[in-house]
């Protein structure tokens, strides 16, 4: 017996719901657009080489692969942050600063955290070119100006600075392993202790207090006074200068932080930040500086963007009630056999008016009936026009 | 103000807990009361309740439906959810080991068969040391394993180690230290943090007591 069932964390997405997230698509590109992110596409195919190296390396075993007819790898694209820094890097001339935006697909074999889709709409920017605080603090606007433009209420954008823990770790010598297994810890404001990391001698209390800072903007004075550290220090001048941009613009109500906030320690170069609401138990926004993904293709382009996780988006939007009624067909033109001509150019004049028009071909009464099954507002048989 | 939502696994971990949140000032009475309701609230209504099977308080917590749970580190490590474990509550302290025979060599077999509850423990742990497993997946009476020949070790909790010493197995390997933890939503620690926060902290010091 043949098998139609769809594999696991794939989904088929019907009109009501398509529609909606079009819509909100729409909505963002044009944000970005007008903010100067132009909006580029990338084929969903590439070669393998492109996310196994470099800080853009992806776990193997989250790609989907398969063989090209010249016996070389063939992966799917894990995210488009990567194939937009390729098209950066490698196409488009080396004029600074260089806005791209996206709305597309990405997937991923093994999905872990949150939700189980193994093929994710994103909508995001990238900037490149703005190493300073200018930059963040743009994306950052850009993103509770989405959100808000979305509809969505009750949300925050919570930052962190990578940059912090970096300063702490350069202290160390601890090994790539531990410090991978370190940062699922810290991400999960998991205490650690010297018993387990027996090479952070000293430096597990300061960690294990980063992750208790978050909260209000007081969290970076306490920082200050608990983490000695130069880097360490650098990247809490640079999140405050973002944050001062960022109030400047009228933005601190958005704005909390969380300073054990890291996520990928590799990828990510300085400040990090999530979007999170209370209509919806994951983020539905993540995002931060990768200064250091362009060096893959052989460039040094500072970076940093955000993308919009939009099956999170519309949930939240949805739990919160501002997803709109759904709107199919609103009116049935029923056109008896042999009309068929009379009934087109009816239609075409009423749909001028912006009317959705949906033809029957069949007696009035079967219109009729059919009108009511798709819940259309109006119908309308042709020759009995009111 | 909104409700938080707190999962709890059944039997003795959700009695000790519940005594923990009166600590803390929660009234707690009709949680105590024999009842088959799976959702309870406390008497002032700011909480709720749910009673879950312990190995799957961690995916309520992830999804956000619960903002908050109790459960032993030894499920976190199972399930490895992303979730914040916020506190240590120290009761329910027990090891995962790897179990045997005293006179197995386990570094010596070419393929050792290990029965256990913690699959991803398993692959894991034998992952780090490069030797090569056969995973035979249980839900009870795992000890049964090497006694009965069905596996060559097993990697369970061990509390007091009489069940093993019994059937006459020992502890061969530690793998891991468990104990109950408190684990909180990632969204809900901010988006709730008026109600969560001071309730953590409320929990760290009544724990202590």
């Amino acid at each position: 017996m043949p098998n139609f069932k769809l594999p696991f964390g794939v989904y088929d997405t019907m009109p009501e719901t398509l529609k909606f997230r079009r819509e909100l698509e729409d909505k963002f590109i044009s944000l970005f657009s007008r903010w100067g992110y132009q909006r580029i596409e990338a084929p969903v195919l590439s070669g393998y080489d492109v996310f196994r190296t470099g800080v853009g390396a992806v776990d193997p075993s989250r790609l989907f692969k398969f063989g090209d007819t010249d016996g070389s790898m063939l992966v799917m694209r894990a995210d488009m942050t990567l194939p937009a820094t390729r098209i950066a890097a490698t196409k488009l001339p080396p004029v600074y600063p260089l806005r791209l935006s996206y709305a597309a697909p990405s997937f991923n074999l093994k999905p872990e955290e949150g939700g189980r889709e193994r093929e994710f709409h994103q909508a995001g920017v990238e900037l490149f070119g703005v190493s300073g605080a200018q930059g963040d603090a743009e994306v950052i606007a850009l993103a509770i100006r989405a959100l808000l433009g979305a509809g969505l209420t009750d949300f925050r954008i919570d930052i962190g600075q990578v940059g912090i823990l970096r300063g702490i770790l350069a202290n160390a010598p601890i090994s790539e392993e531990d410090k991978e297994e370190l940062v699922t810890l810290i991400n999960n404001k998991a205490l650690i202790s010297e018993a387990e990391f027996p090479s952070l001698k000293g430096l597990c209390a300061p960690i294990n207090a980063l992750m208790g800072m978050y909260g209000d903007e007081s969290v970076l004075d306490e920082a200050e006074k608990a983490i000695p550290f130069k880097e360490s220090r650098e990247a809490l001048k640079n999140l405050r200068e973002v944050y001062r941009i960022l109030q400047g613009y009228g933005f601190s109500e958005y704005i909390s932080f969380d300073l054990g906030l890291v996520n990928s320690y590799s990828y990510y170069s300085g400040v990090v930040f999530k979007g999170i609401t209370r209509h919806f138990g994951a983020p539905i926004l993540g995002g931060g500086r990768y200064d250091h993904l362009s060096e893959v293709f052989g460039k040094n382009i500072p970076a940093t963007g955000f993308a919009i996780g939009l099956t999170h988006m519309l949930r939240a939007l949805e739990k919160q009630g501002a997803r709109p009624k759904a709107s199919h067909a609103d009116e049935v033109l029923t056109v008896p056999i042999g009309k068929e001509k009379e009934g087109f150019f009816r239609a075409e004049e009423l749909r001028k008016d912006g009317r959705t028009i949906s033809v029957f071909y069949g007696t009035a009464e079967e219109g009729k009936a059919y009108g009511e099954k798709i819940g259309a507002i109006s119908v309308e048989v042709l020759g009995e026009e009111a | 103000m909104s409700t938080v939502t707190v999962a709890l696994a059944k039997g003795r971990l959700a009695e000790k807990a519940i005594e923990l949140f009166e600590t803390c000032g929660m009234d707690c009475r009709s949680l105590k009361e024999p009842t088959r309701k799976l959702v309870l609230a406390d008497e002032s209504g700011k909480f709720q309740f749910i009673f879950v099977k312990p190995t799957d308080v961690p995916i309520y917590v992830e999804n956000g439906v619960a903002d908050m749970g109790i459960c032993g580190k030894d499920t976190l490590l199972e399930e490895d959810k992303s979730v914040f474990e916020m506190l240590d509550l120290g009761w329910g302290k027990c090891k995962l080991c790897i179990a045997g025979y005293p006179d197995i060599d386990i570094d010596g077999m070419n393929t050792l068969r290990v029965a256990t509850k913690y699959v991803r423990v398993a692959e894991k742990y034998f992952a780090k040391r490069e030797q090569n497993i056969e995973i035979l997946k249980l839900s009870g009476s795992i000890e049964l394993g090497p006694v009965i020949g069905l596996s060559d070790v097993i990697l369970d909790i061990v509390e007091s180690g009489k069940t093993l010493k019994e059937n006459g197995l020992v502890v061969l390997r530690d793998v891991a230290e468990s104990s109950a933890r408190l684990i909180v939503n990632k969204v809900s620690l901010k988006t709730k943090q008026d109600v969560i926060r001071p309730l953590v902290a409320k929990m760290k010091e009544g724990n202590a007591l």
